[in-house]
C-alpha cells in the first residue's frame, strides 16, 4: 500500500511495549501495519499482509518466538524478521538465527539503534545490537581445538583402558556398574572425536594425558 | 485176745512162703533139663536150658546157678532175642541182694523184648513185670504190685496164651488182697486163678497152692464148710508128692482150720505131720512156726503146761527168735499162759520182758518212724528251702530284670527329655532369630516408610516450590517485566527529544532501567528457566553454564547424547541439580574451572560437576548435608538416583550423580 514506507508488524506479549514501540517507530518511512500479543494471530495477519518486517519477541503466550520465526520465514520468505527480546543466551540467539532471523536486538535498544537495525535489515544485512554481537562472537573452547578438559574419573578410566582393562574389570575396580563405565568410554570417544580405542589412546597420548 | 496174734502169725508166714515156686517134681525137673542140654544140638535150646537151670539152682546152689547162667550167656551170644531172656534170668540173681539193680535189669530186658511180638516174648515180658511188681511188693508198695499185675503182667500173659501164667498172676493178686484182708476180692481172684489153672492142666503144686490159699481166705471169712472143701481139693492134688514143701503150708492151714473149729486133736495131728515133714526136709524155721501154731492149739485147749513147754522150747531156738515180732508173741503167750497157770511171778517176769521188748520195738519203730518222718520233714524242709531259694532267685532275677527295665526306661526318658530340650533350644534359637529378622524387617520397612514419606513430602515441597517459582516468574515477566520494558522503550523515544540539559539525566535513568530489566530477567530466569522448554535441556544447561562464567571462573560444559524425550519434570530437576552444584562451586570452592558433564545412556542420566577448588573434608560434620546438599539429595531421590561426592582438601571436589530417567 505504501510503496515508500517499510511496513512493520509488531509481535510482543506486552501491550505496553507495543505502545512504546509504536510511538517510537511511527512517522517517517515506517508504517506499523499491525501489532499482536499472541503468535497465532500474528501468523494469520503476516501471511495475509506480507509485511516488510516483523519485530518479534521470543516470549509469547502461545508459541515460542523461535519457532514462529521459522514459520514466518516459511510463509513469507521476503519478510524480514528482526528479533527484539530480553534473552541474551547464546543458544537462543543462535537458534533464532538458524530459523532465519535477520537480526537480533535486545529490548534496551535506543530509538536510534532500533531504526538503524531496521534499515540495516531492510538493506539485507544480518544485524545485531552491540551486546548480542559480543555474545555470539565469543568462541567456544572446542572451536579453538584445545585439548578437552577431562574429569578425574575420565582420566582414571582412560589410563585403565590404555592398560588394556575391560569394562567389566574397570567397573568392579571402581565399584560402579558396567553401564556407567561404558558411558564414560563412549563420552571419551565423543570428547576426542575418535571411533575406537586405538585412536583414543593415540589422541590421548598426543595431548599427553597419559 | 488170743485170736488176733494167731492171725498175725499166719499173715507173717504167708508172706514168707510166697516167692517159693519150685515145681513139685523137684530134681526130676533139673534132670530133664540136663537131658536136654546133653542131647540138643541147637545152641539156642542149650542156652535156654542153661538159663532155666540157673533159675532152678538159684538159692539151692548158687555156684551151679552162676555156672549155668554164664553158659547160657555164652551159648546165646549169637541170638539177639535170647539177650532179653538172659537179662531176665540174670536179674533174678540180684533179686534178694540188690533190688534196684535187679529192677533196672528187668526193665532193660522188657525194652529188649518189646521188639518181638511173639508168644514167647509176651510170656517173658509177663514174667519180667511179675518180678518187677514183686520187687515193689517187697518195698511195701502193694498198690504198685497190683497195678503191675493187672495192667502189665496179666495182659502180657493173655497175649502169650499161657493160661498157667495167667492163673499164677491171679493167684498172686488173690494173695495180696488176702493179706490186705480184702477178703471178697481175694476170693474172687483165687477162684479165677483156680479156674484158669485147672483148665490149663497146670502143675498140681500150683493148683494146690491156689486151693489152700483160698482155703485160708475162707477161714478168715469164717466160711468153714468151703474151707474144708478147698483143703480137700488141695490134698488131692498134693497127695502124689508127700515130700513137697506145699504140704508145710497145707498142714499149717489145716491146723488153723481145726483150731478155729475146735477140733484140737485133729489140729495137733495136722501140725505134727507138718513138723515131721519139716524135720525130714531140715527146714528149721518152718518146723518152729508149726510148733508155734501148736502152742495156740494147746492154749485154746487150755493145756497150759503143754503150751508153756512149747514156748520154753521155742525160746531156745535161734531161727524163730531172730524175729522180734515172734519173740514178742512168745513173751505175750508165756505171760498169758502163766496167768492161767496162776504163776503170777513168772507171768509178771514175762510181762515185764514183753513190755520192755514191746517198748523197745515201739521205740525202734517210733525211732524209725521218727527218722522217716524226720527224713520226710528234712526233705520237705529242703524242698521248702529250695523253693524259697528258687523264689528268691526268681525274685532277684525279677528284681534285676525290673532294674534293667527301669534303667532302660529311665535312659529312654532321659534321652527323650534331652531331645525335647535340644529341640526346644534350637527351636527357641531359630524362633528368636526369626523374630529378630522379622523385627529387623519391620524396622527396615518402617525406616523405608519414613523415608518414603519424607521423600514424598520433600517432593511435594519441591513441586510446590517450583509451582510458586513459576507463578512468580510469570508475574514478574508479565507485570513488572512488561512495564519496565515499556518504560525503557518510551525512554528511548524520549531520549531523542529531550533538551541537551536533561539528556544526561535521562541517560542515567535509562541505564538504571536497563539494570533493573537485567536484574528482573535474571531473577525471573532463576525462578523459572523458560529456555528449557524453548531450546531444550542441553542448550539451556549450556546457557546456564555461560551465565555462571566470569573472568576468573570458567565453566566447561560437556553434553553427550542427551535425548529430547525427557519429561519436563526430569529436565527441570536436572537443570536444578546442575544449578545447585554450580552455585556451590562458585560460592565455596574458589575454583578457576568447573567441568559440567551431562550424558545419557539409555535410561541412565549421569551428571558430573568437578571443580579445581580448595575442596573439603566430606567426613567433617560441618560439611554434612547443608541446606543445599539436602535439597540436592531430595532432587536426586525424586529421580531414584544416587549421589557420590569425592573431595579432598586442596584437590577440588567431584560430584557424581546417577539418575534414572524414563527416556
Amino acid at each position: 500500500m505504501y510503496l515508500d514506507k517499510t511496513s512493520i508488524v509488531i509481535v510482543d506479549d506486552h501491550s505496553i511495549v507495543i505502545e512504546g514501540l509504536k510511538s517510537l517507530l511511527d512517522g517517517d518511512p515506517l508504517d506499523v501495519l499491525g501489532h499482536f500479543t499472541s503468535g497465532n494471530e500474528a501468523c494469520d495477519f503476516i501471511e495475509r499482509e506480507r509485511p516488510d518486517l516483523v519485530l518479534l519477541d521470543i516470549n509469547l503466550p502461545d508459541v515460542s518466538g523461535i519457532d514462529l520465526c521459522r514459520k514466518i520465514k516459511a510463509m513469507a520468505p521476503e519478510t524480514k524478521v528482526l528479533v527484539l527480546s530480553n534473552h541474551n543466551e547464546r543458544n537462543i540467539i543462535m537458534q533464532t538465527l538458524q530459523n532465519g532471523a535477520n537480526g537480533y536486538m535486545l529490548k534496551n535498544i535506543s530509538k536510534q539503534g532500533l531504526l538503524q537495525g531496521i534499515s540495516a535489515v531492510m538493506a539485507g544485512e544480518i544485524h545485531f545490537c552491540n551486546e548480542i554481537g559480543g555474545i555470539i562472537s565469543k568462541p567456544t573452547k572446542y572451536e579453538l581445538g584445545d585439548p578437552p578438559y577431562l574429569t578425574k574419573r575420565e582420566k582414571q578410566i582412560l589410563r585403565m583402558v590404555a592398560d588394556g582393562e575391560t569394562t567389566q574389570e574397570i567397573a568392579s575396580r571402581l565399584n560402579v556398574s558396567p553401564l556407567t563405565i561404558e558411558t564414560h568410554r563412549r563420552n571419551l570417544h565423543h570428547k576426542f572425536q575418535v571411533k575406537n580405542v586405538a585412536e583414543l589412546i593415540m589422541v590421548a597420548n598426543k595431548h599427553q594425558l597419559l | 485176745m488170743i485170736r488176733n496174734p494167731l492171725i498175725i502169725l499166719l499173715l507173717v508166714l504167708g508172706i514168707y512162703i510166697c516167692p517159693a515156686q519150685t515145681p513139685l517134681s523137684g530134681s526130676t525137673y533139673a534132670d530133664s533139663l540136663n537131658q536136654i542140654l546133653k542131647n540138643a544140638g541147637n545152641d539156642s535150646v542149650k542156652a535156654r536150658a542153661n538159663l532155666l537151670l540157673s533159675e532152678y539152682w538159684y538159692n539151692k546152689n548158687n555156684d551151679e546157678a552162676h555156672e549155668h547162667l554164664t553158659k547160657g550167656n555164652e551159648l546165646g551170644q549169637n541170638y539177639p532175642y535170647l539177650k532179653g531172656l538172659q537179662l531176665y534170668y540174670e536179674a533174678y540173681f540180684y533179686y534178694d541182694t540188690d533190688k534196684e539193680k535187679s529192677q533196672s535189669i528187668y526193665l532193660t530186658a522188657d525194652s529188649l523184648l518189646k521188639e518181638y511180638q511173639n508168644a514167647d516174648a509176651y510170656y517173658y515180658r509177663s514174667k519180667v513185670w511179675r518180678r518187677i511188681g514183686a520187687l515193689k511188693q517187697t518195698l511195701d508198695d502193694e498198690k504198685a504190685f497190683t497195678d503191675i499185675l493187672l495192667n502189665k503182667a496179666i495182659p502180657f500173659a493173655r497175649q502169650s496164651g499161657d493160661s498157667v501164667l495167667v492163673g499164677d498172676h491171679y493167684l498172686a493178686l488173690g494173695i495180696v488182697f488176702k493179706n490186705q484182708r480184702q477178703l471178697d476180692k481175694a476170693e474172687e481172684y483165687c477162684l479165677k486163678a483156680i479156674s484158669a489153672l485147672r483148665n490149663a492142666r497146670a502143675e498140681p503144686g500150683v493148683l494146690a497152692k491156689a486151693y489152700y490159699t483160698i482155703a485160708e481166705n475162707y477161714v478168715f471169712e469164717e466160711k468153714y464148710a468151703q474151707t474144708k472143701a478147698m483143703l480137700d481139693s488141695a490134698k488131692v492134688r498134693l497127695s502124689p508128692y508127700p515130700d513137697s514143701e506145699h504140704f508145710l503150708r497145707y498142714y499149717a492151714i489145716e491146723g488153723m482150720y481145726f483150731t478155729v473149729v475146735g477140733q484140737f486133736d485133729d489140729a495137733l495131728v495136722s501140725l505134727d505131720r507138718g513138723i515131721a515133714l519139716a524135720q525130714k526136709r531140715a527146714l528149721k524155721y518152718e518146723e518152729q512156726t508149726l510148733l508155734f501154731q501148736k502152742f495156740y492149739v494147746h492154749y485154746n485147749d487150755k493145756e497150759y503146761r503143754k503150751a508153756e513147754k512149747i514156748f520154753q522150747f521155742l525160746l531156745e531156738q535161734k531161727e524163730i527168735m531172730s524175729l522180734a515180732i515172734n519173740k514178742l508173741q512168745i513173751y505175750q503167750g508165756l505171760t498169758e499162759t502163766y496167768v492161767n497157770l496162776g504163776d503170777m511171778k513168772q507171768a509178771y517176769e514175762w510181762q515185764k520182758k514183753y513190755s520192755t521188748l514191746s517198748d523197745s520195738l515201739h521205740t525202734s519203730k517210733l525211732k524209725s518212724d521218727i527218722n522217716a518222718l524226720e527224713i520226710k520233714y528234712n526233705n520237705a524242709e529242703k524242698e521248702k528251702r529250695i523253693a524259697r531259694l528258687e523264689a528268691e532267685n526268681k525274685m532277684a532275677s525279677l528284681a534285676a530284670h525290673n532294674n534293667r527295665l527301669a534303667n532302660w526306661l529311665l535312659g529312654t526318658i532321659s534321652l527323650f527329655f534331652l531331645f525335647v530340650v535340644l529341640y526346644s533350644y534350637f527351636y527357641y534359637r531359630k524362633d528368636k532369630k526369626l523374630a529378630f529378622e522379622k523385627e529387623q524387617n519391620y524396622r527396615n520397612q518402617l525406616t523405608k516408610l519414613k523415608q518414603d514419606q519424607q521423600l514424598m513430602s520433600a517432593q511435594a515441597m519441591l513441586k510446590g516450590e517450583e509451582l510458586e517459582r513459576k507463578r512468580m516468574a510469570q508475574d514478574l515477566h508479565d507485570g513488572l517485566g512488561g512495564i519496565l520494558t515499556g518504560v525503557r522503550i518510551n525512554l528511548s523515544n524520549v531520549e531523542t527529544k529531550v533538551a541537551k540539559t536533561l539528556y544526561e539525566e535521562v541517560k542515567k535513568i535509562i541505564t538504571n532501567v536497563d539494570k533493573s530489566m537485567k536484574e528482573l530477567r535474571r531473577i525471573a530466569h532463576n525462578l523459572m528457566p523458560e529456555s528449557l522448554s524453548r531450546i531444550g535441556l542441553s542448550s539451556a544447561l549450556e546457557d546456564l553454564c555461560k551465565s555462571y562464567e566470569t573472568l576468573d571462573f570458567k565453566v566447561d560444559y560437556q553434553p553427550y547424547e542427551i535425548q529430547s524425550t525427557l519429561t519436563e519434570t526430569e529436565k527441570l530437576t536436572i537443570y536444578r541439580i546442575v544449578q545447585e552444584l554450580l552455585n556451590n562451586a562458585l560460592r565455596h570452592s574458589k575454583a578457576s574451572l568447573a567441568i559440567v558433564q551431562c550424558s545419557q545412556n539409555e535410561n541412565k542420566f549421569y551428571i558430573t560437576v568437578e571443580d579445581n577448588g580448595i575442596g573439603f573434608d566430606p567426613q567433617s560434620p560441618l560439611n554434612q548435608k547443608g541446606l543445599g546438599l539436602r535439597n540436592l539429595d531430595h532432587r536426586v531421590q525424586t529421580m531414584d538416583g544416587s549421589i557420590n561426592i569425592i573431595s579432598e582438601p586442596n584437590d577440588g571436589t567431584t560430584v557424581n550423580i546417577e539418575l534414572n530417567v524414563l527416556g
